[in-house]
C-alpha cells in the first residue's frame, strides 16, 4: 500500500461518556460525539463535506448519520468490519480526503447495546463453523492454549485488568471508572475457564467523532492536530476453527496489519519506537496476544513484560492509558475511534494526569471477530 | 558435538533431515515439543525448555532441566534441514549424548507420524485422518501406535543410566575396598577401616540396587510408560474453580455489581450519572 502519511490531518475528535446510557438514544449519542468534535475542529456541520459512520448492529445505511445530524444530501456511507468497523470507517474517509476527493470528512462511530437485547457477541455466523460459539468461550481457548505453551498462568491476566481499571479510574468518559484489586479478578466468577468477569470487557453505549482533512488546510480549521501516520488493515479468510494447524497464541491478522503499518513508517522496533498504544482488549488474553503481535513482547515473553510493568501507565509502553475496553467500554461502533480520542489528546499534551511523556507515535489496534476468523485495523498517529 | 565447562551447561547439537517444508514443519515440532514436557518460548529459531523431572543423582538425561533450540532451514521443497541443540547441566558420557540424539529422532517421528484413531471414543464421530481432537464434540484422539522411535529413546536413556549407575556402584565399590584395607593394615587405627568399608559399601550398594531396579523397568515396562507422551486435557473444573461465585447473566451488570464496593476514585473525575432514574 502506498504510504499516506501525514497527509491527512485530524483536526478534531469526540467522544461521549462510555456506559450504559437507559435515558439517551443513538442519535442523542451521535450528536453529543459529533458536536464536541465540530467544536474541537472550529467548524460548522454544515461544512462537512462527506462523511462516514461505523455501527455494527444499532443503524443501517448512512440514513444513521444524516439524520440526528441534519446532514443532508451530502455523500455518507455506512460501514462494518465487525469490531474494527470505528477505525475502518476513518480509514475509508481518510483516503477520500486524501484523494482530494473532500476537502473536510466527518467520521462517527457509535452503538447503543444496552436497550437492545445484545449482551456480548453472539454465536457463529455459520451452523456449521464454530455452533454453539461465544466470544468468551472462543478467547477462552486462546487462553487455555497460551497458558499450556508458554506457562503463563491467570495472575497476568488479572494484572492487565487491573492495569486497565486503574488507568479507567482516571478517565471522567469510562464506563467503569473504578480501581479493581488483583484480588477481585482472580477470584471474580468465571465466565469461560479460565476468563473470569474482570477479564472481559462490558457491552456498552457510547459514540465517538473525529473530523479530517487534508494535512496542508489543518491550519485553516485549528492549530492543534495530529495526522495520521500509518493506516493497516488485515481481514483474514475466517478459516482458522477448520484448520488443524491453526495456533490460538497468535492471531495472524493483528501481524499483518501491524506489517502494514510498520513496513509504512520504517519501523522495526516497534517497542522503542511507539510511544504509547491502544490495543483491543475485549477479553485479558487478547491484550497479552496482542502485545506479542505487535513486536512490543516476544512470543511467550509478555509475562515478564507484564510482571516488570512495561504496559503501565508510567511504564516503558504504555498500553490502555484511557482503561481499553475492559474499562471504557465497549460500544463496537465507537470503539476504534475512541483509542484514536485518547491518542489524539495524548499528543495533544491534554490527557491530564493520564499523560504520556514525550508522547511523539501513538499505535491504536481495532480487533474485530473471534480467534481464527478476525479483522484488524492499526492506525499510527503523530505531530504533523 | 558438544561443549560446557565447569559451572555451565553443556550442550549437544546434530543435524537431522525432516520431510516438509519449514512453515509446517515447524508447527508439527512445536506441537510436538509440549507433549515432551517442553514449554516452547521461542518459535524461529523454536525453543522449548523443560524442567528437571527428578533429583540429578536420580534422573537419566531426558529428566534433566533441558533447553532445547531447533533451528529450521529449507534442504529443498519438500525437505528442510534441522539442527537441535540440546543444553543440559551435565554429560556425562557419550550415551547421554545418544540419549538426546534419540529424543529428538523420537520428537521428529511423532512430528511426521500419521495420526490418530479415526473414530471418536466419546461420540463415535468418523474423523478425518489428520485431525487431533474430534470435529463433533473435540475429545482429544489418541493415536493408534506411537512410533517405534518412542521406545528407542527410553531404552536409550535407561540403559545409559543402568550402565553410569552400575559403573559408580562398582568404582565406590572397589575404593572403598582398596581404601578399607590400606587402613586396616597401615592405619594407626583399624576401626576407621572397618567405618569406610561399611560406609563405603552401603553407597556402592545403593548405586547397584538402583541400577537393578532402573534396568528392571527398563525390559519390563508398565503398560503405561508411552502414555506420558500423549497429550492430557483435563475435562473436569478445577477445585478452585467449583469454589468461585456463580457467574452473572450480563459481564456488564456483573462487573458494575462486583466492582460497586471498590476504590472509588475522586469525585472530580467522575461524570455524571446517567442510569435512567426509572431502572
Amino acid at each position: 500500500m502506498k504510504n499516506l502519511s501525514d497527509r491527512v490531518a485530524i483536526i478534531g475528535m469526540g467522544c461521549t461518556k462510555f456506559g450504559e446510557h437507559w435515558n439517551k438514544s443513538a442519535e442523542d449519542l451521535i450528536v453529543e460525539a459529533a458536536f464536541e468534535a465540530f467544536e474541537d475542529a472550529g467548524v460548522e456541520p454544515s461544512a462537512i463535506e462527506a462523511a462516514w459512520v461505523g455501527t455494527l448492529v444499532s443503524g443501517i445505511s448512512g440514513q444513521a448519520l444524516s439524520r440526528p445530524l441534519k446532514l443532508q444530501y451530502i455523500p455518507i456511507t455506512r460501514v462494518e468490519n465487525m469490531c474494527a468497523t470505528g477505525q475502518d470507517a476513518l480509514r475509508n474517509a481518510a483516503f477520500a480526503v486524501a484523494s482530494g476527493a473532500y476537502d473536510l470528512a466527518l467520521v462517527v462511530g457509535f452503538e447503543k447495546l444496552k436497550d437492545s437485547g445484545y449482551s456480548g457477541l453472539p454465536g457463529a455466523a455459520s451452523t456449521v463453523i464454530g455452533a454453539g460459539n461465544t466470544a468468551p468461550g472462543a478467547f477462552a481457548l486462546a487462553a487455555n492454549r497460551y497458558f499450556h505453551r508458554y506457562g503463563t498462568g491467570k495472575e497476568e491476566l488479572a494484572m492487565i485488568s487491573v492495569k486497565n481499571h486503574f488507568n479507567g479510574a482516571r478517565n471522567k468518559k469510562a464506563h467503569f471508572q473504578k480501581e479493581i484489586t488483583l484480588e477481585q479478578a482472580m477470584k471474580a466468577p468465571m465466565i469461560a475457564s479460565p476468563l473470569g468477569l474482570l477479564d472481559c470487557c462490558p457491552t456498552t453505549d457510547g459514540a465517538a467523532a473525529a473530523i479530517i482533512t487534508r494535512t496542508e488546510l489543518a491550519p485553516k480549521f485549528n492549530k492543534d492536530f495530529v495526522t495520521i501516520k500509518a493506516m493497516g488493515l488485515a481481514v483474514g479468510p475466517g478459516t482458522g476453527r477448520m484448520d488443524p494447524d491453526f495456533d490460538f497464541t497468535s492471531f495472524p491478522e493483528t501481524k499483518a496489519a501491524a506489517r502494514q503499518v510498520y513496513d509504512q513508517l520504517g519501523i522495526r522496533e516497534p517497542r522503542r519506537e511507539v510511544s504509547m498504544a491502544e490495543v483491543h482488549d475485549c477479553f485479558s488474553i487478547t491484550e497479552m496476544i496482542i502485545y506479542e503481535d505487535l513486536g512490543f513482547s516476544e512470543p511467550g515473553k509478555a509475562k515478564a513484560d507484564i510482571d516488570a510493568g512495561t504496559f503501565a501507565l508510567k511504564g516503558a509502553l504504555p498500553v490502555n492509558t484511557d482503561g481499553g475496553l475492559k474499562s471504557f467500554g465497549h460500544p463496537i461502533g465507537a470503539s476504534g475511534l475512541r483509542m484514536l480520542y485518547e491518542i489524539y489528546h495524548q499528543l495533544l499534551g491534554k490527557a491530564g494526569e493520564r499523560q504520556v511523556k514525550d508522547m511523539k507515535l501513538g499505535l491504536a489496534h481495532n480487533l474485530g471477530g473471534n480467534p481464527g476468523s478476525f479483522t484488524c485495523s492499526i492506525i499510527a498517529l503523530g505531530h504533523p | 558435538m558438544n561443549s560446557g565447562g565447569p559451572g555451565t551447561t553443556q550442550e549437544h547439537h546434530f543435524t537431522r533431515v525432516i520431510r516438509g517444508d519449514v512453515d509446517s514443519v515447524r508447527v508439527k515440532i512445536v506441537d510436538v515439543l509440549e507433549e515432551f514436557h517442553y514449554s516452547v518460548v521461542g518459535h524461529d529459531p523454536i525453543q522449548g525448555k523443560r524442567l528437571a523431572q527428578k533429583n540429578l543423582w536420580v534422573a537419566h538425561t531426558l529428566e534433566y532441566e533441558t533447553h532445547l533450540t531447533v533451528l529450521l532451514r529449507p534442504k529443498s521443497a519438500a525437505s528442510t534441514l534441522a539442527t537441535f541443540d540440546y543444553a543440559v547441566p551435565v554429560l556425562f558420557t557419550n550415551g547421554d549424548r545418544r540419549s538426546l540424539e534419540r529424543e529428538a529422532d523420537a520428537i521428529i517421528a511423532l512430528a511426521t507420524a500419521p495420526a490418530i484413531q479415526a473414530a471418536c471414543p466419546s461420540c463415535e464421530t468418523e474423523n478425518a485422518a489428520a485431525v487431533r481432537f474430534c470435529r463433533a464434540c473435540g475429545t482429544p484422539l489418541a493415536r493408534n501406535s506411537l512410533p517405534a522411535e518412542l521406545e528407542v529413546m527410553r531404552m536409550t536413556a535407561n540403559a545409559t543410566a543402568v550402565q553410569q549407575e552400575i559403573s559408580i556402584s562398582l568404582a565406590i565399590a572397589l575404593l572403598t575396598l582398596v581404601i578399607s584395607a590400606v587402613l586396616l593394615n597401615f592405619g594407626k587405627v583399624p576401626t576407621w577401616g572397618v567405618v569406610v568399608f561399611v560406609i563405603g559399601e552401603l553407597i556402592a550398594l545403593r548405586f547397584l540396587i538402583a541400577g537393578l531396579r532402573r534396568l528392571h523397568r527398563t525390559i519390563n515396562p508398565l503398560p503405561s510408560s508411552q502414555k506420558e507422551y500423549q497429550p492430557e486435557i483435563s475435562r473436569s473444573i478445577p477445585a478452585h474453580e467449583k469454589a468461585l461465585p456463580a457467574p452473572p447473566l450480563s459481564v456488564t451488570e456483573g462487573t458494575t455489581k462486583l466492582i460497586a464496593n471498590s476504590t472509588q476514585p475522586p469525585a472530580s473525575i467522575i461524570g455524571p450519572k446517567d442510569t435512567d432514574p426509572i431502572q
